[in-house]
């Protein structure tokens, strides 16, 4: 059953042009130059119930501008999307309690009050029954290891306690979509790590749908089987994320350190050359020629180690937008 | 909740129950320094002029209480910081929550000066009223809440395109201020500005005269008609507002 569907949709932001300077702001008071961001341009797309989608894009690329859109805070300029066969922008309450956005750049807990403080009003404005609720958060707290910092004021909290705190607000509802909107950003790698680990036991453990936007590849990887890849507001890949890496990984990335110096000009036939020192250098080589360069390698030079890696997904995904540019 | 969140700095919160209590004393204070000069001020003697300044003290404490600073400041504030965007995926009325989200607990503080005005007026000035009266007034007031309130959401609803909107919260208070006064000392062009076109004669002075007596049933149908239409106006303005809400950049 599809939970999401999303067709042509577009949204476009206007916006004037400010002039610099105290003449230019005064100037600007009665002549303003319109200029119009074309955010999302007719994107087309569904998720799967229980899926959970990867969304991929420099900064600015639209990822945000959707999520906003499929949550109803946006109004689109064209097109048409139904989630959970609910128009997210007619705002309708049954829509609104079942779904969620979290946003790791804005935060909904009340700042100089603990997060319990915010489940409880949450727990309110969701209708959510005292036992379901207690139950909900014995379940988050031992999760997430929560439990000491429920009563703590959330700006005393870190970062990622506060993110977890944040997780938990929005889906004491128990929401059948939840929109992820940079979860991790600014996490140190421990903490990027325990909220991956939690969405990836969530979802599957819930069946919830979730679409996530992230800058850090490895919460694509190790979450998401499929990739939604957006640049300047258009789709330029959906799939699966294995058929992006074979699509795009052509070649392999082989590291040589050696024994004795060695000339730069005696390897330039054996591959591209990535990184080059005296006794160690990194070479791409196309995939067909990895193995007899390999042995080439080994026999004609004094090797003291080689490793033979996959181009990583950042490389790839950093390729695709730059030949999308 | 969001009153133990303004406890939370409590010399701030003494301070400013202080600030407010002081505010509306002088008013009572310059009513009375006016009347030690004249026994009259348009017809008005001290003892009903007294009831005006405490109806609009009433209506000033119940709006600040609620609805004023929470569509004057800090909605401007959440549309600045896209913090409104969260209110927006709540299941509740977003004009609803944006009006009522943060109840002022300094002014609910300072208010009760307002209920020891009010016993004092009962006490020492308030002659035989009729209970009519008295409903009258109190629906009179209950209008006069609308009014503002549409008028606030007017106002409050071009923050979406400005996102600064102090001046706009400054504008409002200004003009509720003139409530203060009689609307009867002002005469030709103002009455029928203050009376007709910006009916702020409903926040003070037509309750207070309602409660007095002297009733004015034509006036209170133009009055009903007026609010009603404002009321409209408002949430067409207000819904159209939401419509062109862009959010902030993340």
């Amino acid at each position: 059953m599809i939970a999401i569907s999303v067709k042509n949709l577009s949204k476009n932001f206007e916006y004037y042009k400010k002039v610099p300077g105290l003449f230019g702001a005064f100037k600007s008071l009665f002549q303003r130059e319109k200029l119009i961001t074309e955010a999302v341009k007719s994107i087309s797309f569904s998720v799967e119930e229980g899926e959970l989608v990867g969304f991929l894009g420099p900064n600015g690329a639209g990822k945000t501008t959707t999520l906003k859109m499929l949550s109803g805070i946006l109004y689109p300029s064209e097109g048409d999307a139904k989630v959970l066969d609910y128009t997210p922008w007619q705002r309708q309450k049954e829509y609104q309690k079942q779904f969620a956005i979290v946003m790791g750049q804005k935060n909904q807990l009340w700042w100089d009050l603990p997060a319990m403080e915010s489940f409880s009003l949450n727990k309110e404005i969701y209708e959510v029954p005292n036992d379901q609720f207690k139950k909900t958060i014995d379940y988050f707290s031992n999760l997430l290891d929560i439990s000491d910092i429920l009563n703590v004021q959330v700006r005393k909290l870190s970062l990622g306690q506060r993110m977890k705190c944040e997780l938990v607000a929005a889906l004491l509802h128990n929401p059948k979509v939840l929109f992820l909107d940079e979860p991790t950003i600014g996490l140190d790698v421990v903490s990027q790590q325990k909220i991956r680990e939690f969405i990836k036991k969530y979802n599957k453990e819930r069946k919830t749908t979730i679409l996530l936007t992230s800058h850090y590849m490895e919460d694509v990887v190790q979450l998401c089987q499929r990739v939604i890849i957006i640049n300047k507001g258009g789709i330029i890949y959906d799939g699966d994320i294995q058929r992006l890496i074979d699509q795009y990984a052509t070649h392999k990335i082989v590291t040589i350190t050696f024994k004795n110096d060695i000339a730069v000009d005696q390897l330039t036939l054996l591959g591209e050359i990535v990184e080059f020192d005296k006794r160690r250098v990194v070479l791409k080589i196309p995939d067909q020629n990895v193995k007899e360069n390999a042995v080439r390698i080994l026999t004609a030079f004094p090797v003291d180690d080689i490793l033979i890696d996959e181009i990583k997904v950042e490389e790839i995904i950093r390729h695709i937008f730059q030949t999308n540019k | 909740m969001n009153l133990q969140n303004q406890m939370a700095y409590r010399p701030s919160f003494f301070l400013a129950v202080l600030g407010k209590a002081t505010r509306m004393l002088i008013l009572i204070l310059l009513f009375r320094v006016i009347y030690f000069n004249t026994p009259l001020l348009a017809g008005w003697e001290y003892k009903d002029v007294f009831l005006l300044a405490i109806t609009y003290l009433t209506v000033e404490s119940t709006i600040l209480t609620t609805f004023h600073r929470n569509l004057s400041y800090y909605l401007p504030d959440l549309l600045k910081k896209g913090d409104f965007d969260f209110l927006l995926t709540k299941p509740l009325n977003p004009l609803f929550y944006s009006s009522f989200r943060i109840i002022d607990l300094m002014d609910l503080t300072s208010s009760s000066l307002v209920i020891f005005l009010w016993y004092y007026y009962f006490t020492h000035y308030a002659s035989a009223f009729s209970f009519l009266s008295f409903i009258l007034y109190l629906i009179l007031l209950g209008f006069g809440l609308i009014f503002l309130f549409s008028l606030l959401v007017i106002f409050a609803s071009s923050a979406f395109w400005t996102i600064n909107a102090t001046g706009l919260g400054r504008f409002f208070e200004d003009i509720i201020r003139t409530g203060r006064f009689p609307t009867d000392v002002f005469k030709g062009a103002f009455s029928f500005l203050f009376l007709y076109v910006f009916p702020i004669a409903t926040i003070a002075t037509v309750p207070s005269k309602a409660f007095l007596g002297t009733t004015n049933w034509p006036y209170y149908v133009y009055l009903v008609v007026f609010t009603f239409i404002l009321t409209l106006i408002s949430k067409k303005v207000w819904n159209y507002a939401l419509k062109h809400y862009s959010s902030a950049s993340s």
